[in-house]
């Protein structure tokens, strides 16, 4: 899962305002110096690094001390009501993305075999992360990515080289080993690894190597057992105990790197993530913020907006669609994949550059895009760049107005040859609007088939639901949205007729009428709920938990300030990153 | 009795004991059962094995019940591609589900676990799980998910659409769809050491890596709740299945199939060479003893799938266009023509199923006389997602408890009725089965 959005030298944010930071009550202290988001900065240790291994050399190793929250920095302390209260202690996962900007920011980039597939919950695979169970099967498929994954690196000696970073001999105390597994052992697990800890997989290389008479090939078994360990394929948010707050436990500052790195940049802390985290930097307001700031001043930065929108969106999903392949040749695997990336540039791009009004995701007409998407939208020519550097311009005459208007969206929210209004307009409804659509009942009957040689639109075999008094409780609220989307094809390529009629798409949002694509796009943008939900849908995702009933204030206050702030994304993280929400967890609520 | 000479280390290893090497990809041989064929020479039972078979978007129940009851049944037009094996079924008619929502997400939930929670997330392991508790402790694989076509809505990820087999809530075991992925599980990759030959010193620097990871899950462990303690504990138990499996010989005279020519089916189709395939694999993992518990998923619950091998007519969405979409409401006025053909086909590939499990000799039996093979689907009609009248049927006598041949209808029965009568068959001793409207405490009546 190359990360190329993260590579290219063009996707710079712009630098960040300190103004954005005095939005926050807490914030008081300075910014520190970052790098202003010049190409040259110099995070070269974040997950986009490209090809070869991104340890640090020798010689610029941790102290080694502290590891798994045994660091030894005051205990900060909650913020109190104006802040989100703390999310649960959680044993999570890594997302399927995690695991592969995991393994690239350790390894460099590689072709990665198939592993377990992520759970939901919430709609996210963030949170579902903290109650997904591994199978047996899925242990297997760990084993089998990260052996091929080491496979791929010890075998190119310019790559196993630069890994280690020394050569090493077939002696027990190995200074090179030593070093190499302190190194990389601590950015596998996120922390240092404990004197017992780096003793036992010191002799778990030296066993190897002794074994199979080779002193790298030690290593590379000792990786294996890094790797496969649950230390790097989950990470805990249990935290200390805050004396002066039963049942609130502050987040360890190994786990809060942890926490903001995933958050920010769907990868793991770097070298200078770590060292603060080992400083105790992270328990101040100030030294989180600077973190925070740094992560998103470099590209790494631009996932944190737009790995969202892949999340939020299940964007993987769309290649799993089955669409037919007699109608719809064109749906290939590439296409597919590069429709979620459309999508994530789209977000990334609605929050980094220009305006910075996060709402204009709607409404745009600008698309970074490759060939095969600007062909399926009938734009650019023979000349453009093969990948998603071609900034260009949509039609509104076909009404390619924003996120409803990609083809991921149109295609993840539609059958496999037609069309779905229901399903696009319950997708507005629940993931834009923050609404529950209810069930269906059981024994759903079929539309009616049409009288014999009568051929209907889509709309018109809808329209039975409006009808049908069953049908139109929860239809009403779904179908009059998504006709706003008919002149989109299964795969979101334009149309103007439905089985040779001209399309009607005209429809409503709560009795508010709008024309096409382009109407429904204003009246949404001009829906509070949309900013509200947005909001709300980031924070969940950045803080990987539900929203809480007792959250609900500090959910409004959320809204607003994004709302008041003119729907910046920057201020929005840095408010959720400052809020205990972020900082603290609590006992689990009991198990239903 | 034939008398056949084996090597001692292979007779050894096939006393299926719980003991140290317990990976005996063998099959049960002649030589190593009692005269009777009913026992292990040892004095074991012969191990009974257990299948769900699922298939989705169901059938046309007036075409698929019997009309009597009884050992007088009779085929119909759904069930006569499975005529050779009528002495082997048993149907079971008469059920209904109960769990919302009651479509395709509620009724796939329904028909593998009985229960359904928040989120399409089941609240309950399925019965293949259930009985994999009770005779999957002592085989290499615990249970084996296999799958002939990865066709299905993806609906924001409702895992019910995707797996039929789970170990309970968020434990999904999605099915593989790769019939070269499962041979090299099953057979490439279990062999590190070869018959008589010195053990790899590759072998012991494996089993010391996960020798590691076990050590620091265990560590690990004593920081986490309870709930995270079962989820780490379900990893470290994967973790020593592929140390267990370190152990494993090739299974040298099991008749161990050719790796597959066949890889996944990218057409959404279920092609009758991946069924093949697949079913090849199934009977070998469980004639060999390599597990006991298989999960076969011929096609998914809403299946999207293109019967296109059945004619230029059956070139649509099965799901969308033909099941819901085509016209026949019942069988007098005219029914839907182009799902019951697909249903036909359906049971074809079941049939192969069957009549590769009756191809395996086991003493004085087979294969299918030693298993139960439980068959469902996620609707009973598709067209309405109609929740009553699901067709169900036990294939295979389960070691002799099932006699086969037989109609049993119940009135007003729960799908979940025919969970518990199968996991109770294969030795499970549950007092309840299901959760919600699922919640049953007894199995079907006259099974």
């Amino acid at each position: 899962m190359p990360r190329t959005h993260l590579l290219s030298p063009r996707r710079i944010p712009p630098p960040l305002s300190v103004a954005l930071f005095l939005l926050l009550p807490a914030c008081t202290g300075s910014i520190g110096s970052h790098s202003s988001a010049g190409s040259g900065s110099t995070s070269g240790t974040t997950a986009a690094s490209s090809g070869g291994a991104v340890l640090p050399v020798p010689g610029q190793t941790g102290t080694g001390s502290g590891g798994a929250g045994q660091t030894s920095v005051p205990i900060p302390m909650p913020q109190g009501p104006t802040s989100f209260p703390p999310t649960e202690q959680a044993f999570r996962r890594l997302t399927v993305r995690q695991f592969a900007t995991s393994l690239q920011s350790l390894l460099g980039k590689l072709q990665l075999l198939p592993i377990q597939a992520d759970g939901r919950d919430n709609g996210l695979a963030v949170i579902g992360a903290a109650t997904v169970v591994t199978s047996q099967r899925g242990v297997e498929q760990y084993q089998e990515a990260i052996d091929s994954a080491l496979d791929q690196v010890f075998s190119d000696s310019t790559r196993r080289d630069a890994l280690m970073g020394c050569s090493p001999t077939l002696t027990p105390d190995d200074a090179c080993s030593r070093g190499f597994l302190e190194r990389f052992g601590r950015l596998a697990w996120r922390r240092a690894l404990v004197p017992a800890e780096l003793a036992q997989y010191q002799t778990l290389a030296f066993s190897s190597a002794q074994a199979l008479s080779d002193p790298v090939v030690g290593l590379r078994w000792a990786s294996s057992a890094l790797l496969q360990s649950p230390y790097f394929l989950y990470r805990t948010e249990i935290g200390d105990a805050v004396p002066s707050q039963p049942g609130w436990f502050a987040l360890t500052g190994s786990e809060l790197a942890s926490r903001l790195a995933y958050a920010l940049w769907d990868a793991p802390p770097d070298d200078a993530l770590l060292k603060a985290a080992e400083a105790g930097a992270l328990s101040t307001t100030d030294g989180l913020n600077r973190e925070a700031a740094r992560l998103l001043s470099v590209p790494a930065g631009r996932a944190s907006v737009g790995d969202f929108a892949r999340d939020y969106f299940g964007l993987e999903q769309i290649s799993g669609m089955a669409k037919d392949t007699t109608l719809f040749p064109s749906f290939t695997p590439t296409l597919a994949a590069s429709m979620a990336e459309e999508i994530a540039h789209l977000y990334e791009a609605s929050a980094f550059e220009g305006t910075g009004n996060m709402l204009d995701l709607f409404t745009t007409h600008t698309r970074y895009l490759n060939p095969e998407l600007a062909a399926l939208y009938g734009v650019g020519s023979s000349a453009l760049a093969p990948d998603f550097s071609n900034k260009l311009e949509l039609s509104a005459n076909e009404g390619r107005a924003g996120l409803l208007a990609t083809s991921g969206i149109l295609s993840l929210f539609a059958n496999q040859t037609r069309s779905s209004p229901s399903r696009r307009g319950k997708f507005i409804r629940e993931k834009l609007l923050c609404q529950t659509i209810p069930l269906p009942p059981p024994n759903v009957p079929a539309l009616k088939d049409p009288p014999p040689g009568v051929v209907m639109t889509r709309r018109e075999s809808l329209l039975q639901h409006a009808t049908d008094p069953v049908c139109a409780t929860c239809h009403s609220l779904m179908d009059p949205l998504g006709f706003g989307l008919e002149n989109f094809d299964a795969i979101g390529a334009y149309r103007n007729l439905d089985q040779g009629k001209p399309i009607d798409a005209t429809g409503n949002l709560n009795g508010a009428p709008f024309d096409g694509p382009e109407g429904l796009a204003k009246v949404l943008v001009a829906t509070p709920e949309v900013s509200a939900c947005l909001a709300k849908s980031f924070y969940q995702y950045a803080t990987a938990s539900s929203a809480s009933t007792e959250a609900a204030g500090a959910m409004q206050q959320l809204a607003d300030t994004f709302a008041q702030g003119g729907h910046q994304m920057l201020p929005l993280i840095t408010f959720i990153v400052n809020g205990d929400g972020f900082r603290f967890v609590s006992t689990p609520k009991a198990q239903p | 009795m034939k008398k056949t000479s084996l090597p001692r280390r292979q007779l050894l290893r096939g006393i299926l004991s719980a003991g140290a090497a317990v990976a005996i990809p063998l099959p049960l041989l002649d030589c190593m059962l009692n005269g009777h064929g009913t026992a292990l020479a040892q004095g074991g039972a012969v191990p009974t094995r257990y299948m769900t078979w699922f298939f989705g978007n169901g059938v046309i129940p007036a075409l698929w019940v019997p009309v009597v009851t009884g050992s007088a049944w009779q085929l119909t037009p759904q069930l006569e591609p499975l005529a050779a094996f009528k002495d082997h079924l048993t149907v079971i008619s008469g059920l209904g589900q109960y769990i919302d929502p009651g479509t395709h997400w509620g009724g796939a939930a329904a028909a593998t676990t009985g229960s359904m929670i928040a989120d399409s997330k089941v609240g309950a392991p399925s019965v293949d799980q259930l009985i994999a508790d009770v005779i999957g402790t002592t085989t290499p694989f615990r249970s084996l998910e296999l799958g002939v076509t990865d066709a299905t809505p993806n609906e924001d990820g409702a895992i019910t659409l995707h797996a039929v087999s789970h170990r309970g809530t968020d434990a999904p075991l999605r099915p593989e769809f790769n019939p070269q992925v499962i041979f090299n599980r099953l057979f490439a990759t279990a062999t590190p050491n070869g018959t008589g030959s010195a053990p790899s010193p590759l072998v012991g620097v494996k089993k010391s890596v996960l020798d590691a990871v076990l050590q620091d899950g265990q560590a690990l462990r004593t920081r986490l709740g309870a709930r995270d303690q079962q989820r780490l504990d379900s990893h470290l138990d994967g973790i020593r299945a592929l140390e267990s499996r370190l152990s494993a010989v090739a299974p040298v005279s099991c008749g161990a199939p050719n790796k597959p020519s066949v890889g996944r089916d990218v057409n959404e189709e279920a092609t009758p060479a991946v069924n093949t395939a697949m079913t090849d694999l199934a009977v070998t993992a469980l004639a060999c003893g390599l597990t006991n518990v298989a999960s076969y998923v011929f096609s998914l619950p809403a299946a999207h799938i293109y019967f296109r091998g059945l004619g230029s007519d059956m070139d649509a969405d099965f799901h969308d266009t033909i099941c819901h979409g085509d016209p026949g409401e019942n069988v007098t006025q005219g029914y839907q023509t182009r799902v019951h053909k697909a249903v036909l086909f359906t049971m074809t590939c079941f049939a192969e199923m069957l009549q590769k499990m009756q191809a395996v000799q086991e003493g004085a039996g087979t294969l299918l006389d030693n298993s139960l093979v439980y068959v469902s689907t996620d609707v009973a009609w598709g067209k309405d997602h109609a929740t009553q009248e699901y067709p169900v049927l036990f294939a295979g006598k389960a070691g002799g408890r099932l006699a086969g041949n037989l109609h049993v209808r119940e009135t007003q029965g729960n799908l979940s009725q025919a969970l518990f009568s199968a996991a109770h068959l294969m030795g499970s001793t549950i007092a309840t089965l299901g959760t919600g409207g699922g919640l049953v405490n007894k199995g079907v009546t006259g099974i």
